[in-house]
């Protein structure tokens, strides 16, 4: 009886309802900001526990109580919504993306492994691929340049195929400031970031700070760039195929004088010298002009294509690509061919079991013009007798007999065409994850690096000038390999507290081996046909040579996340690394990080707000290492085989040359580096952003000193000498609002300041000098200052008078037209202690903005980026302002040289002996560095869907871009951005001397992205 | 609760397995052990006979003329005199070597940096074979041989060193890390120095007639005596001088080679006059040759066209003597491989002849590279060794013997060359020291590149255009080199 009576109950109630009204059914499509219906999102009553999610149509059905009641809609990565029903039977919503959710949310990768960006309490800079679209680049860094805070990259744009240099806040250390490539995991270390074609890349993240570094302890001192590559996905199979077509041109050239200017100004130089004139005929006899600049550069172009496919089923997932780019330098003789093959495969036969391989290669044919400061056909360009034709009536290249410049066009086809530069490359990696219980995580990864090079270097014959001929043809062949290997063991556990405690933590193994090797061929008297340029059709002089070199690295590694309630979070680590780099017990170092962050705005005594929607703080402290400088063997020094002859008739009998000095007391250098700033968002996550304030001191730098060559040598062995520091702060802040339902806008800003200073040395008042040209040292390093700052005299303006020359301090050999230097020194005489620092090559503030906007299928986006505080060192103009008389071809603006009383207060006379020495290092050569620029303006449209998927396409989108349209600068060399002086580490303090460094051309592109 | 502990249990489980696993997984530290490959290392190094004798021989190599790249003895020697005058091509080639010329050099020239760094590398290695051959086993006469070769060598370097800088620091045993500033020290401690050298090398070293035709080029009693011998005159113990001069003619190891213009070949190279010559030879690949024979040859064929005999120099032969078509080469002259010269671009209107080499003997011809000429640069011979002896007994009140020694090597020159005319180069009956200056001029022109040095020593180098006496007798000691010191080396005065 009861039990009947309660089971009536329920019914007795629900008559009750209906009777009462307000319960009915309610049903509605949810759509996302897009409008796309959207399944999956969860539709709760409030109050109560009975809710449903969306079907695959993005539609609910739910029966409410009354008509009080509320829906609550929630959907990851969207703002909840609540919607009271009332009397309705459909409500339709419409989802707004929770963009700060989206940001804290989103992937950033670290070390070995990944976190929330609301996580991280590094300091660490995401940059998603899509920025990277639109542009002509030839490689990933290059669409990076000004778009992050405290990164710095500069391309050595007119030699395609090189890689350009990056700085991560600022020079970290003397010797070799190059920042460590990480690639899906692979430190690279044989090969360069070529090997990664751009159109493959899904995001790059960079790790400025030690807490973000340490995990990759000895080599993270300079840096941390993190690639990760497409990856495929099982609910999207596509085709894509992509096109970019680019034209660049230099963007501005110096003018130099005429034919018949050229004549007259040398003339003066030689007649106000008192030495006889070679020109035989007077200046208005030479009436054609040679333009050698616009003789060697030309239009350069650029073409890539890419194609991938990628997809998955269900427990597998893929991509496939190949990418093809052949580029023309701007300047003659350099080119650049590369076809990319990359395939990447996940599949997991288990759930707690994942497979993973993947494989890139790479093929390169380089074809590059000699740059650097010895044989610089840009400065021959500049130099270059302007009376000559560039060839001569039979066709043969030119010489000018007045001067020992050898006509540059002549050495691009002689020398430079003739040296075929080929690289392979590959990078493979296979790994297997297991998770054998909840949060735990067995990774093991095999990665392999390889790169080979083939590099011909034939000298036909040739008879162009008497300093320019080659009686005997002669070819040089190189093959290297270069092969590395890394295994990684890792283990991570990641487990909850208390529901609020949450632990991650890494520990792991790592041993890395990199081997390279080398052999090489030589001889003489090919003929200079093609097909003779081998070393079986040589008949004299053979040389062969070959060696081979290794390096091991053991490590060990531990790290610990932990975040308490997502308010409070830290983050410590340590790695340990060995070398075999260093002698025994030398070898190991510790790399120690933490760093903690506070959300303040999850805070329950943190006042809600509209304005500072998110606050995190975040600080942290580490060691981390740099090894880059170090020889292989740099603890022993080697013994060379050289030879002398002796005996009577002749034999080359052995010499055993000591090739330096020894060091066993080798040592890590270390750096400390301090982090401490903020993240934040503004008016409801409109604004986004973070403030960084960081210093990092390196110690024990490795540097090789010039010592008194008294010792036997003019370079020490490498030693643990020297710390210098670097700080600054890095701000951004970027702005996102939809305007209407057509439009979105969106714009962001960037700046970082760098002070450098150099704090100890080896030996006190120990003086780096760097920065060579023809006249002297024009950089010094030295305790107190800014590392490699300008160092010399400092020219204050044209003696007019005789009277002047009298009433300045005693400077011998001056007379007017001469330039004054001033006396700093208030001694009376102009001599070396009259010298000073001029000024650093390093920027005081680097900065960027940008703007996008969409618009219906229209896109816009426009970057700027710029510097402001340093000084470039015109080296070029030793030769083009009238310094060195040897027939050398003058800037124009040398008309406006001293030739009297009041003619000049700038530009000195022209005198061929230059008895004042004129050409002195001084300010006289110094300009203002800073640029703004706009570095990439493009417009994009994309079809619209419905028109697409007639044609069964997904999406199709066309853009144009240009790359350097508008650059804002004093600077009147070729382009205040200097491309690298010298290849490798011996360059890193030469910096901001332009020897007729190749300029930065204008671009403009097309292209078209295509995806099925 | 069973099942919870066992749950826990495998928790742990795993997690030792993790710490097991990657432990044994990652490796040794042997895996970090690496031997330097493809050379050997110092700390490998001087262990035996071979390791030895290699480290001496290189020690020799710094002697060799580098011209633009390394020391070069013929831009201070000759160019930096009167005998020759720069050429190559034009003002701008190689244009400090004419700032050397015109007395104008700045301290930071090259050429002058090279000469410093070259000769103290020499130094460092004959330091190395003083310091680190004592203690090897190995046969003792050899030991020795190669102890006095680097003393030999060290002495050689320093008498380089003192002629050009005059205040120069003295090195004795290699400097180790962080100690290379040795003090300054005056002229007479520098050729105190050079003399103890030079006679710790003639107790050690082997004579000519004991050195095996193999070891040819190695130093040996004679060439000790020599450089002893140009230490004296620089030192004005003439007294001395003429003794070991008297007892190096006297020796019974040297006599005068019968045609003296034949000495300047590949044949005449150690000659029975010979005896120090920096050994050079044509071997591709090892890097032996001479640059010199690049450097002057005429630059109508295969060279440079440096060191170009200048007019002063012609002027300074008399009328038939041989030995002038042994320096120099004249426009339109049958040359002995069948070419005719052409000198019309020279900036003399002569080339250089003691290191012309005729066709069959051009290294870039013949299967070698530019720089693998074959000519010998002479050191010491006992012409030059009879010429001091001369002066010294001169200076001694010993006319005769003086003017004995002179009229010796003008007879020779007078029999030489195929030259039939025997009035030509007539004896003294008293020689003068003008006469004496005269006959080492002609007779070690272009080749042992002394002039600058000669007329330095003997107190004429006022005749030089630019010359400021009390200057320009030394080089600027290199700028790097002072700044590096810390102080410790000051410029030589006037610069």
């Amino acid at each position: 009886m009861l039990v009947f009576l309660l089971s009536a109950l329920p019914f007795a109630t629900r008559v009750f309802a209906q009777e009462n009204s307000g319960e009915h059914d309610v049903t509605g499509i949810v759509t996302d900001e897009n409008g796309i219906p959207t399944p999956g999102v969860s539709v709760v009553i409030k109050g109560t526990s009975t809710g449903t999610p969306t079907d695959i149509r993005g539609v609910y059905r739910l029966r409410v109580k009354d008509n009080a009641a509320v829906l609550v809609f929630s959907f990851i990565g969207y703002l909840t919504k609540s919607d009271t029903v009332g009397a309705r039977t459909q409500v339709n919503i419409q989802l707004v993306p929770n963009e700060r959710q989206r940001s804290l949310n989103e992937v950033v990768v670290i070390g070995y492994g990944t976190q929330k960006k609301g996580d991280v309490t590094g300091a660490i800079s995401s940059v998603s691929g899509d920025v990277l679209k639109d542009q002509p680049e030839v490689n990933v860094l290059g669409g990076l340049e000004g778009k992050t805070a405290g990164v710095q990259i500069t391309q050595n744009s007119g030699q395609p195929g090189s890689t350009p240099q990056v700085r991560i806040r600022g020079l970290t250390s003397i010797n070799n400031s190059d920042p460590l490539y990480v690639i899906d995991g692979i430190p690279l270390e044989s090969n360069d970031i070529n090997i990664v074609d751009p159109d493959n890349v899904e995001s790059i993240d960079i790790l400025k700070d030690a807490s973000a570094q340490a995990i990759y302890g000895s080599r993270g001192a300079n840096g941390v760039i993190l690639i990760r590559t497409k990856k495929g996905n099982k609910n999207n199979n596509q085709i894509t195929f992509s096109t970019t077509q680019a034209a660049s041109t230099v963007r501005h050239m110096l003018d130099m004088l005429d034919a018949s200017d050229y004549v007259k100004l040398n003339d003066e130089a030689y007649t106000n010298a008192g030495q006889a004139t070679p020109f035989a005929n007077p200046p208005s006899a030479y009436t054609n002009t040679t333009d050698w600049q616009k003789a060697l550069f030309r239009t350069g172009i650029m073409q890539n294509y890419n194609v991938a496919v990628s997809g998955g089923a269900d427990n597998i997932s893929y991509r496939v690509s190949g990418g093809y780019l052949t580029q023309t330098g701007t300047l003659l003789g350099s080119d650049y061919n590369r076809v990319n093959l990359a395939n990447n495969l996940v599949f997991k036969p288990k759930s707690n079991v994942e497979l993973g391989e993947s494989l890139s290669f790479s093929k390169s044919l380089t074809h590059s013009d000699e740059t650097d400061s010895g044989g610089n056909i840009i400065n021959d360009a500049f130099a270059e007798d302007p009376t000559i034709p560039v060839k001569n009536p039979d066709g043969s290249y030119s010489a000018t007999k007045y001067s020992d410049i050898v006509n540059p066009l002549a050495k691009v086809n002689y020398l430079y065409d003739n040296e075929p530069y080929n690289q392979y490359g590959l990078l493979g990696n296979v790994y297997m994850q297991y998770k054998p219980i909840k949060g735990l995580s067995l990774r093991s990864s095999y990665s392999a690096d390889i790169k080979f090079t083939d590099s011909k270097d034939f000298t036909p014959t040739y008879d162009v000038a008497p300093n320019f001929n080659n009686p005997n043809a002669s070819l040089s062949e190189k093959k290297d390999q270069a092969i590395h290997w890394t295994w990684d063991n890792t283990a991570t556990y990641d487990f909850t507290v208390h529901h609020d405690h949450h632990f991650d933590v890494l520990a792991g193994v790592s041993e890395e081996r990199f081997t390279y090797n080398y052999i090489y061929g030589y001889d003489q008297g090919q003929g200079d046909a093609s097909y003779l340029q081998y070393l079986d059709a040589g008949t004299s002089n053979q040389q062969t040579g070959g060696t081979q070199q290794e390096w091991d690295l053991l490590s060990y590694m531990a790290r610990l996340n932990y975040n308490f309630q997502d308010k409070y979070f830290l983050t410590a680590t340590i790695r340990r690394d060995g070398s075999s780099k260093f002698g025994n017990d030398k070898e190991f170092g510790n790399f120690p990080s933490a760093s903690l962050g506070w959300v303040a705005t999850n805070e329950s005594f943190f006042p809600k707000n509209d304005v500072l929607t998110y606050l995190k703080i975040r600080g942290g402290y580490g060691v981390v290492g740099n090894q880059s400088a170090l020889g292989y063997y740099s603890y022993s020094a080697p013994i060379n085989n050289n030879y002398y002859a002796i005996g009577n008739p002749a034999a080359a009998a052995l010499a055993g040359d000591p090739g330096g000095l020894p060091n066993p007391y080798l040592q890590w250098e270390e750096t400390k580096s301090l982090n401490m700033g903020f993240d934040y968002h503004l008016f409801n996550d409109h604004i986004t952003g973070s403030f960084d304030y960081y210093k990092k001191t390196a110690d024990k730098m490795l540097l090789s000193i010039g010592i008194p060559s008294e010792s036997g040598f003019t370079q020490s062995p490498i030693e643990n000498a020297g710390s210098m520091y670097n700080k600054g702060i890095e701000f951004e802040a970027n702005y996102k609002t939809t305007i209407n339902k057509d439009i979105n806008f969106n714009a962001g800003f960037h700046i970082t300041t760098i002070t450098n200073k150099v704090t100890s040395l080896d030996v006190p008042g120990e003086q780096i000098y760097s920065g060579n040209i023809k006249p002297g040292e024009t950089e010094l390093t030295e305790v107190g200052h800014s590392v490699a700052s300008f160092y010399g005299y400092v020219a204050d303006g044209i003696f007019q008078t005789p009277a002047d020359v009298a009433n300045h301090a005693t400077q011998p050999g001056a007379a007017p037209g001469d330039i004054r230097f001033k006396d700093l020194n208030g001694d009376g005489v102009i001599n070396s202690s009259d010298q000073t620092f001029l000024g650093s090559p390093i920027p005081k503030l680097t900065y960027g903005f940008n703007f996008g906007a969409t618009y219906k299928g229209f896109d816009i986006n426009a970057y700027f980026d710029g510097v402001y505080g340093n000084k470039i060192l015109a080296a070029y103009e030793y030769y083009t302002d009238g310094f060195f008389i040897s027939n050398y071809n003058m800037q124009e603006s040398e008309l406006g040289r001293w030739t009297g009383p009041g003619t000049s207060n700038t530009l000195p006379r022209l005198i061929a002996s230059d008895p004042n020495d004129n050409s002195r290092i001084s300010s006289f050569y110094l300009q203002s560095g800073s640029y703004l620029r706009l570095r990439n303006l493009s417009i994009g449209y994309t079809l619209p869907k419905n028109v697409l998927a007639k044609a069964g396409i997904k999406t199709f989108r066309v853009f144009i871009s240009g790359e350097n349209l508008l650059t804002f600068t004093k600077y009147t060399g070729y382009d205040p951005e200097l491309g690298q002086q010298y290849s490798g580490a011996g360059g890193t303090l030469d910096i901001g001397v332009d020897n007729g460094s190749y300029p930065q051309s204008r671009t403009l592109s097309a292209g078209a992205n295509l995806s099925f | 609760m069973f099942l919870l502990f066992k749950k826990i249990n495998m928790k742990y489980y795993y997690l030792a397995l993790c710490a097991i696993l990657m432990i044994s997984l990652g490796g040794c530290k042997k895996f970090l052990d690496e031997t330097p490959t493809a050379e050997v290392s110092t700390s490998s190094y001087y262990k035996t006979s071979a390791d030895a004798v290699a480290a001496v021989t290189d020690a020799y190599r710094l002697m060799k003329d580098g011209a633009y790249g390394g020391y070069s003895p013929s831009s201070f020697g000759d160019i930096m005199a009167d005998d020759a005058n720069k050429g190559g091509g034009g003002a701008s080639d190689q244009e400090l070597i004419t700032q050397l010329k015109l007395f104008t050099e700045q301290a930071d020239n090259g050429y002058v940096f090279n000469a410093w760094r070259d000769n103290f590398r020499g130094i460092y290695l004959a330091n190395l074979v003083l310091q680190q051959v004592p203690a090897i086993s190995m046969d003792a006469t050899l030991k020795t041989q190669v102890l006095g070769e680097a003393y030999f060598l060290r002495g050689y370097y320093y008498l380089q060193l003192e002629r050009l800088f005059g205040r120069v620091p003295i090195v004795t045993t290699p400097q180790t890390n962080g100690d290379y500033n040795a003090p300054q020290s005056s002229p007479d401690q520098v050729w105190a120095q050079i003399e103890s050298d030079a006679n710790a090398a003639i107790k050690d070293l082997p004579s000519q007639s004991n050195q095996p035709v193999t070891d040819r080029g190695r130093a040996t009693i004679g060439a000790a005596q020599s450089l002893l011998l140009e230490t004296y005159m620089w030192e004005k113990k003439f007294a001395q001088a003429q003794v070991l001069g008297d007892a190096i003619i006297s020796s019974g190891q040297y006599t005068l080679a019968p045609d003296v213009t034949q000495i300047w070949t590949v044949a005449g190279e150690f000659g029975p006059e010979s005896i120090f010559e920096v050994n050079c030879a044509d071997i591709p690949g090892k890097n032996v040759g001479n640059l010199l024979d690049l450097f002057d040859a005429p630059r109508n064929t295969w060279g440079y066209g440096f060191v170009v005999p200048s007019v002063s120099l012609v002027n300074e032969f008399e009328r038939g003597d041989p030995r002038l078509n042994a320096t120099v080469i004249f426009n339109n002259e049958h040359m002995p491989d069948s070419t005719i010269a052409n000198t019309t671009t020279s900036e003399t209107g002569y080339w250089n002849r003691k290191y012309w080499l005729p066709t069959s003997q051009i290294p870039t011809l013949n299967g070698g590279g530019s720089g693998d000429g074959p000519t010998n640069d002479r050191v010491y011979g006992l012409a030059i060794d009879m010429l001091w002896t001369a002066e010294a007994a001169f200076q001694n009140g010993n006319v005769a013997h003086a003017t004995a020694l002179v009229n010796q090597i003008r007879d020779r020159a007078r029999k030489s060359g195929g030259n039939t005319d025997m009035t030509i180069l007539p004896d003294y009956g008293t020689v003068t020291l003008a006469q004496i200056y005269h006959e080492m001029r002609v007779e070690t022109a272009l080749g042992e590149h002394r002039r600058f040095y000669e007329l330095v020593r003997t107190g004429r180098g006022n005749i030089l255009p630019n010359f400021k006496v009390g200057v320009n007798e030394h080089v600027p000691i290199p700028i790097t080199e002072i700044q590096l010191s810390n102080g410790v080396l000051t410029q030589n005065p006037g610069f």
